[in-house]
């Protein structure tokens, strides 16, 4: 037991390699193993408690020790008088306040009229395909511009699309069709069958039920939709509190992270891609990119800035190709980009087939072998921009080139393959056009520790990005 | 307040501590650790106050801490904790160890006054340890460096005073019990 103490010590002070934490999650399959934890790590705060109680009081004596020597002097408390300004004093008393009285009418009057209708939720232009029911009265092909009011229930076509935010912009919403919503308020939805994009960024949370669910968020953006027997809700960023209404059950489901309510499915918050593949931004991004996983395939796309600025739209068009609004600009310093990726231990390989790039502006994207997860991290990078050969550069951006392959095909947008290959701390570069005849494209010397990562890399081209990339034939070999 | 929230905010209370060694375990950071514990309990109160029915309080407060605990993770993209495959097996053993053990709970005000007063019976030497490594959390090289010993000597010397101050709280309790 004595092992598991130290290592559970080693936790304590995150000093625990990998490999500790691996011997640590071995050591706790034994139950035994995992009382001792629970009770060290009560025991951590048991002491903590006890030695601030006992500080506390040696402190408490000090004070009081010091308090019976200080010589307390209280000042005299009188009462001001209360006089009038002087330009108020040729005025009776209750013309003042008759006045005062109506100045503050005026002023409320004018703050109800001019401020912002907070019951409103106003349709986008782009908008189609869209019937709205108001007390009983159908009011057909609704068009951009339109004010939503509580109690509207309304129905997007199989041909339609309605974006919906409210006149704080603190919440956007966009339906895939067909879809039929009801809005109970500007913070308050029910969705009664299809699929919405949520973003919510204000004081009020905004309520979303869908199902016999609700998800709760004020800082979150996410993805709900309603299916015949179950509900799904994938979170991009921010969080989302979900509740089950039939059993009470909640969870919480952070960006990156899905879950599903129905029956026969386990309520718990997944990661949205594969095990043991991870997703995570590396350095500072901040024009999003998100990684979709469609079979074998992996699209990586990334939104354009919208006109509101303010918030990221969920996932692109049906087909993959970006969509969505920027959180901010892409600052052009720096490494940022999105990697999906997975741990390389020792010697091994990665390998995949890039698509044609679809798309307004194109991403940059390509495959990476990095020593962490840390920004600025050794890292080399095989890939390229729309229009622009393969690279191999040493940082996946602002890098030095390390070789640039003449390749003419990869610029008309042809589909080709890409591999690096690890051996010690020398990776190499090749790249083919039908996966089977390899040409090498460069070699680098890499400060690689004993467990890289390997995997796919993207990010935004331009302040107003718009476009996707997808990988197949991805394969990962360690050589060992 | 209703029957069942109170019941509810009464054995949140009485857990707290158990809560918080979860989240504190999990976090080592004892000023984040309270932040993600106050997060807990306004998610806790903002469900009773809409009458939501929590069958299990506890295990639903550490779902939320784990999830908040692994957004923090996630949020810190340069600090050292890399959320991979093993640091989730890890997490999830520990909450499988907490709900293993839901009716023990050795976070006590009888088991702390125990500890306190085991704590002050230690030679010098101990207790300067214990201090080090629980008051002013330092970090293992720091501690070795001031006791003059190398990390493995401290972490060994470690592993044997919390045996040694475990054993010795059970028998105050035990005389406790026996009105001794």
């Amino acid at each position: 037991m004595n092992r598991l103490d130290e290592l559970i010590i080693k936790w304590g002070d995150a000093s625990l390699s990998d490999a500790q934490c691996r011997e640590l999650n071995s050591l706790l399959t034994a139950p035994e193993a995992r009382a001792r934890l629970a009770k060290e790590f009560q025991f951590d705060v048991l002491a903590r408690e006890a030695l601030r109680q006992q500080s506390a009081v040696a402190a408490a004596h000090t004070t009081a020790d010091a308090f019976s020597t200080i010589d307390l002097k209280v000042p005299r408390i009188g009462v001001r008088e209360f006089r009038w300004p002087e330009l108020l004093r040729n005025f009776s008393r209750s013309f003042v306040l008759r006045t005062a009285f109506a100045i503050a009418v005026v002023v409320l009057a004018t703050w109800l009229v001019l401020r912002p209708d907070p019951s409103a939720m106003v349709l986008s232009a782009d908008s189609r395909g869209v019937t709205v029911e108001r007390h009983n009265k159908t009011l057909s092909q609704v068009a951009g511009g339109f004010v939503l009011k509580a109690g509207d229930r309304l129905s997007v076509a199989d041909s339609g699309a309605a974006e919906l935010g409210n006149k704080a912009q603190s919440v956007i919403a966009e339906f895939t069709s067909p879809a039929v919503f009801v809005l109970r308020s500007p913070t308050e939805f029910l969705i009664e069958r299809g699929e919405v994009s949520v973003a919510a960024s204000g004081e009020i949370p905004l309520r979303v039920h869908a199902g016999r669910t609700v998800a709760i968020t004020d800082n979150g953006a996410f993805r709900i939709s309603v299916g015949a027997d179950a509900v799904r809700l994938e979170v991009e960023s921010g969080e989302v509190a979900w509740q089950r209404l039939d059993d009470g059950r909640a969870l919480t489901v952070a960006g990156g992270f899905f879950a599903i309510a129905g029956t026969d499915q386990p309520f718990a918050p997944d990661s949205l891609v594969p095990r043991p593949w991870l997703v995570q931004d590396v350095g500072e991004v901040t024009a999003p990119v998100t990684a979709r996983f469609e079979g074998d395939t992996v699209r990586m796309a990334s939104g354009p800035r919208g006109p509101r600025g303010k918030f990221a739209r969920l996932s692109g068009a049906a087909d993959g190709s970006g969509g969505g609004r920027g959180r901010g600009r892409y600052r052009g310093s720096g490494e940022g980009f999105h990697f999906v990726y997975r741990e390389l231990r020792g010697d091994g390989e990665i390998r995949a087939r890039v698509l044609p790039q679809t798309g307004a502006t194109g991403v940059e994207a390509g495959l990476v072998i990095r020593r962490d997860l840390t920004d600025g991290a050794p890292t080399t990078f095989i890939g390229n921009a729309p229009g622009r050969a393969p690279e191999m550069r040493r940082g996946f951006r602002g890098g030095r080139n390390i070789a640039s392959a003449d390749g003419d095909s990869e610029r008309r947008g042809v589909p080709y393959w890409v591999r690096l290959v690890r051996q010690g701390n020398t990776v190499t570069a090749y790249r083919s056009s039908d996966g089977q005849q390899w040409a090498e494209t460069g070699s680098d010397t890499v400060d690689l520790a004993e467990t890289a990562f390997a995997g796919l890399a993207a990010a935004a081209l331009a302040d107003n990005p718009g476009g996707s990339v997808a990988f197949d034939n991805i394969k990962v070999t360690a050589a060992r | 307040m209703t029957g069942r929230t109170q019941q509810i905010t009464t054995q949140f209370l009485a857990d707290r501590h158990r809560l918080m060694a979860f989240i504190h375990g999990l976090l080592r950071d004892p000023q984040t650790a309270e932040d993600v514990f106050q997060e807990v309990w306004l998610k806790l109160s903002a469900e009773l106050e809409k009458g939501a029915e929590i069958q299990n309080p506890p295990a639903w407060c550490r779902t939320v801490a784990r999830n908040l605990i692994l957004m923090h993770w996630r949020s810190q993209k340069n600090s050292k904790v890399v959320v991979d495959s093993s640091l989730i097996e890890f997490l999830d053993f520990v909450e499988q160890a907490f709900a293993e053990h839901e009716t023990v709970n050795e976070t006590g005000p009888e088991r702390r006054a125990a500890l306190s007063e085991c704590i002050r019976a230690l030679p010098e030497k101990s207790r300067q340890l214990i201090a080090l490594k629980y008051e002013q959390a330092l970090p293992l090289k720091d501690i070795a460096h001031t006791v003059g010993q190398s990390a493995d000597a401290v972490i060994k010397a470690l592993v044997r005073l919390r045996q040694a101050l475990a054993t010795c709280v059970e028998k105050k309790l035990k005389l406790g019990e026996l009105g001794l």
